[in-house]
């Protein structure tokens, strides 16, 4: 068995399932960094992501593009950060409860949706759409081992490292992301200067959930081409995770992702040879390690001050 | 270049407090804005409103039997919110209440199939089982609250994960050692008939509905009567100033956590003594989830959760009318219970402002 997993072959499979499963959490995760470097603690990740992925498949079933899919599913998420926003920033509402409510709301609204237009779904009728297919970049994705593992990605894949970058700069190198990064930690000098603070948040908040929307458009449309009541099971919480994890920084994040993407792929691997442990402990495994990962990252100093604190003028 | 102003002789103004009258209104008005629109939302579907509402109400307090089905569907989320106001009293966010609700389900279990041959009289054998429950769902909820306590942890995602490690455990057990023997299906040997949750009246109404009322009660007394009450509120309204007042932080937060997981580890302990007796696959339908719901639908008050369990127990037991009645399905459910806590914490903020002449 052992030597079945250390077949070259697998290894490379698993790594590049890594990479696809991990991008899916650096999507969501970034849209968080943003949000949390603001000073608004949005635990609606999962919401947002369900609503992402049912908003991308519906998006795709109908119209029969899958970009279009990607497209409805980015506005899905919006339109549900837009919800958070209103709750937890415009009428500063607990952000906590602002968050779990949105939850249990987007839950609530994709289940009935999905049981409203497709009356008749049962075990052997599912409707399913054809997912998007793997990108080959030409010429790199030819290069032994490195080739088959990052360059030969979903679309999305490699928009998620463009869009890590993307953030990164903002974060670091424009006037904007200063002022984001200060919103985070206090949020009354950004107001001094004249700055409104709602509006920058809000803002915040909304990418946040185009981000989760995307990164759940990725779960139906590249992933498994249907959908399902609690598809992205517990995956925007492990964003949210992965933000801490990550120290709060867009590269750190990252190598977060991967990690968790990784688990995630071995853990299907593993079932998938048929290793002889009972399949739900694999299951189970990146629920572990991420309760692991928080408890190791109990000290991490990233954390913006303000997090979680509505800010009130005097 | 010039703006017109237009100055309005109001301004507006967030209130300090606001009263229990305001806070009441604001339900009303939640709960009528959700009405209306599921009422639209029924006509889009060409059905009549009114026969549709009929059936929902028909079907949970129509008659006797509707009435102790409502109470039955209302007893595990009354639990499992009172879990929840226990630890958002206190601003711990516990989210694992699913999760300590199956540890409950399978500490009782776990009792069961250990000792076979206890040949306990029920009088002894269900208080056993049910502290069972509350032990182990303690447990599954101490976790995070010692982490949270000890090391400063964020409860919320470490509840969330253990949820799901919970699950896979169960669907192990049920899968492997737990399974009864030639079944296809996900579920132990049925329990023996010492473990049953005796009947009240004659009916299907199971002791399990008054257990929660008497938790209902005693943490009503627990929160508002007891010291200990007394620092989970503190803790949650001010956890500096608590801490300055010589209460120990660290305990409350592991003590809210550990009683919050018993609550909802009794859930699951009554849950399937009560209905299923015997542990079987899927016979939580996300109660924990739905008991956070409860909690803030009933501003984590003791009776607030009563009265909205009941009430989501009636939506629940409804839904079922209403599908054999209408074309309506059943998840419609889902999302006016969604609907109705999104409107109420919306309202409650309106009714936070008020309008005041300059």
């Amino acid at each position: 068995m052992l030597s079945d997993i250390l077949q070259s072959g697998l290894i490379i499979s698993i790594l590049a399932s890594a990479v696809r499963m991990g991008t899916i959490l650096l999507l969501a995760a970034l849209g968080e960094l943003i949000v949390e470097r603001s000073g608004v603690l949005n635990l609606s990740v999962e919401g947002m992501m369900l609503s992402g992925a049912f908003g991308g498949f519906i998006g795709a079933y109908y119209t029969n593009s899958l970009w279009l899919g990607v497209l409805s599913a980015i506005l899905a998420g919006l339109l549900v950060s837009a919800l958070f926003g209103l709750l937890a920033i415009i009428l500063q509402i607990d952000q906590t409860v602002s968050g779990l409510t949105v939850n249990i709301f987007a839950a609530g609204l994709t289940f009935y949706l999905y049981r409203a237009l497709f009356p008749n779904v049962g075990a052997t009728n599912i409707p399913a759409l054809k997912p998007f297919s793997v990108f080959q970049i030409p010429v790199l994705s030819d290069i032994p081992i490195i080739g088959k593992i990052l360059f030969s990605q979903y679309a999305l894949s490699y928009l998620a490292f463009f869009l890590m970058l993307l953030v990164a700069f903002y974060l670091y190198r424009t006037k904007s992301g200063l002022i984001l990064r200060t919103l985070g930690e206090n949020p009354r000098v950004v107001d001094m200067k004249g700055i409104n603070v709602m509006r920058y948040r809000f803002l915040a908040v909304l990418f946040g959930g185009m981000m989760a929307g995307l990164a759940g458009s990725f779960i139906t449309l590249a992933s498994v081409g249907i959908f399902v009541a609690d598809i992205t099971s517990g995956r925007g919480w492990l964003a949210i995770a992965i933000v801490i994890f990550g120290d709060w920084k867009p590269v750190k994040i990252l190598w977060a992702s991967l990690f968790f993407g990784f688990i995630d792929a071995l853990q299907m691997q593993l079932q998938a040879l048929g290793v002889q442990l009972p399949f739900q402990l694999f299951l189970a495994m990146p629920y572990i390690l991420t309760t692991i990962a928080v408890f190791l990252a109990r000290k991490r100093s990233g954390a913006p001050l303000a997090l979680g604190v509505h800010y009130v003028r005097e | 270049m010039y703006k017109v102003i237009i100055k309005l002789p109001y301004t507006i103004e967030k209130r300090k407090d606001i009263s229990f009258l305001l806070s009441s209104l604001s339900i009303v008005v939640a709960l009528t804005v959700s009405i209306l629109a599921a009422a639209g939302m029924i006509s889009l579907y060409g059905e009549d409103v009114g026969i549709v509402l009929k059936a929902i109400a028909g079907g949970s307090f129509g008659s006797m039997s509707a009435l102790i089905d409502t109470l039955i569907k209302a007893t595990p989320i009354l639990l499992t919110g009172l879990a929840t106001v226990v630890a958002f009293r206190a601003k711990v966010w516990n989210i694992g209440q699913e999760g300590q609700l199956y540890a409950g389900a399978m500490g009782a279990t776990f009792v069961i199939l250990t000792f076979p041959d206890l040949n306990l009289p029920p009088v002894v054998h269900i208080p056993l089982l049910l502290f069972a429950s509350m032990i182990t769902g303690a447990i599954w909820g101490g976790i995070p609250g010692y982490l949270k306590a000890r090391y400063n942890v964020n409860e919320i995602i470490v509840t969330v994960m253990l949820n799901y490690v919970i699950q896979y455990l169960c669907t192990f057990l049920l899968n492997g050692p737990w399974q009864e023997p030639g079944s296809y299906y996900y579920n132990t040997v049925k329990f023996p008939e010492s473990s049953f949750l005796p009947l009240l009246f004659d009916t299907r109404l199971h002791i399990g509905f008054l257990i929660a009322l008497i938790t209902a009660f005693m943490v009503y007394f627990l929160t508002w009567k007891m010291k200990l009450g007394f620092e989970i509120r503190a803790r949650g309204d001010n956890p500096v100033a608590a801490n300055y007042k010589g209460i120990n932080i660290q305990r409350v937060t592991l003590i809210t956590m550990l009683l919050s997981g018993a609550i909802a580890g009794l859930a699951g302990g009554v849950e399937i003594l009560g209905i299923h007796h015997k542990l079987i696959w899927g016979f939580s339908s996300g109660f924990g989830f739905t008991g956070i719901l409860i909690c803030l639908l009933g501003r984590s008050h003791p009776l607030g959760v009563v009265i909205a369990s009941i009430f989501f127990g009636a939506l629940h037991n409804g839904s079922s009318a209403m599908q054999i009645y209408s074309d309506v399905p059943r998840s419609f459910v889902n999302l006016i219970m969604g609907l109705i806590i999104v409107m109420m914490l919306f309202w409650e903020a309106v009714f936070k402002y008020r309008l005041r002449r300059i």
